[in-house]
């Protein structure tokens, strides 16, 4: 299946410099799919890099219960070291500093960018194919994908 | 026909949830393993029984001591969330569609106008809200059938010597169904929506930086090949 370019509206000029002539060759040489995965990819670094902090929070809250020690199989600590999104922030900071917010961000990063890869291109050309299974949509003339 | 499309991107949806849910489940074990340790620091009660050094430690040590099973648990639960993306993308759709004529992926590049993002952060923010207020409710009970298999441990194993006393016979929740009528009687409808604000401003502002990434990465290629294309023609 080939789509190539096919999201693309016709324009007129649009004023780039001549400096990027090379990448725009480039840029016009990659297949659709190929497009919809690093710009998936970006999008998931960005938005690990934006999460990251409350992604820590919210692990901590939900796990901490899991690590107390036992006496007698009952939970002996009843003090919990984490209580509210503000409380965890500050505990966190002071506990680790600015890495303990961005705990996790490696394996963060290298979820989110396959994640949105993945998820991008295959949306897309799943889409395409439905829309052809499901019913011909008298594909538009300037913006079909 | 647009009923058609919707169910298109539906099936869409679900399908790339679920190709991405089985390339990066290993990924999401070992980033929630690494999250929840923490420093040398921490007190006692809060660390973990592991430690790993770097996620690349983490991958290896996973694999030797734990096998390759250990990459893949929780997937179900995960599987589950594919109802999230089978209503957060069809709405985004349907969103982005209403506010600039244009589907996901798409754009206009002569459209110079700041309303475009504009739309954009609405209707991923729209489509973001709709899709965790119908979904969260299953988290809940998720939620409660996890902690209430460890309670039930707990209690017949330490009752009787408990101060607290012998609770009530059997598990609180049998099957889900009657587990959603007993938490409708008992707290109310709010109750499948405890911790949701929290979840909230997490995966809001998520979706809208990944959402507005994209769209703006594609517009910028777009424009790329347009030029390529001008100076083809030229």
């Amino acid at each position: 299946m080939s789509y190539e370019n096919s999201q693309r509206l016709p324009t007129g000029q649009n004023g780039l410099p001549r400096s990027v002539s090379k990448l725009a060759a480039f840029a016009a040489s990659m297949p659709e799919a190929s497009v919809n995965s690093a710009c998936g990819a970006l999008a998931g670094a960005a938005s690990g890099i934006v999460t990251c902090p409350l992604d820590v929070i919210k692990t901590k809250l939900q796990a901490q219960g899991g690590f107390r020690p036992r006496v007698n199989g009952s939970n002996v600590a009843r003090t919990r070291t984490y209580t509210g999104l503000i409380a965890t922030a500050q505990t966190i900071w002071r506990q680790d500093g600015l890495r303990g917010m961005y705990r996790g961000l490696g394996p963060m990063l290298v979820g989110y960018l396959p994640t949105w890869a993945v998820y991008m291109s295959v949306y897309s050309g799943a889409r395409e194919y439905y829309y052809d299974r499901l019913g011909q949509f008298g594909h538009k003339q300037v913006s079909t994908q | 026909m647009e009923d058609n499309k919707f169910l298109a991107q539906v099936y869409a949806s679900v399908t790339a949830g679920a190709c991405s849910t089985i390339v990066t489940n290993p990924i999401w074990v070992v980033k929630t393993r690494l999250m929840s340790q923490v420093g040398a620091t921490a007190s006692k009660d809060s660390r973990t029984p592991w430690h790993y050094k770097s996620t690349i430690d983490a991958f290896r040590t996973m694999y030797r001591t734990e096998g390759l099973g250990s990459f893949y648990s929780g997937l179900a639960p995960a599987l589950l969330g594919l109802t999230h993306v089978a209503i957060q993308f069809p709405l985004y759709e349907y969103f982005k569609l209403r506010f600039t004529g244009l589907e996901m992926g798409q754009n206009d590049p002569s459209n110079q106008s700041t309303s475009h993002w504009l739309s954009i952060l609405a209707a991923t923010f729209l489509s973001k809200i709709c899709a965790t207020t119908a979904t969260y409710p299953h988290e809940v009970l998720r939620t409660r059938l996890q902690i209430q298999l460890r309670q039930r441990k707990i209690d017949y194993k330490i009752a009787k010597s408990s101060p607290l006393g012998v609770p009530p016979e059997g598990p609180r929740y049998r099957g889900v169904v009657t587990m959603a009528r007993t938490i409708l009687q008992e707290e109310g409808w709010r109750a499948f929506y405890y911790g949701m604000g929290t979840n909230l401003i997490r995966a809001v502002p998520a979706a809208m930086t990944t959402m507005l990434t994209f769209e703006a990465l594609k517009r910028a290629v777009h424009r790329l090949q347009d030029e390529a294309h001008d100076q083809e023609n030229a």
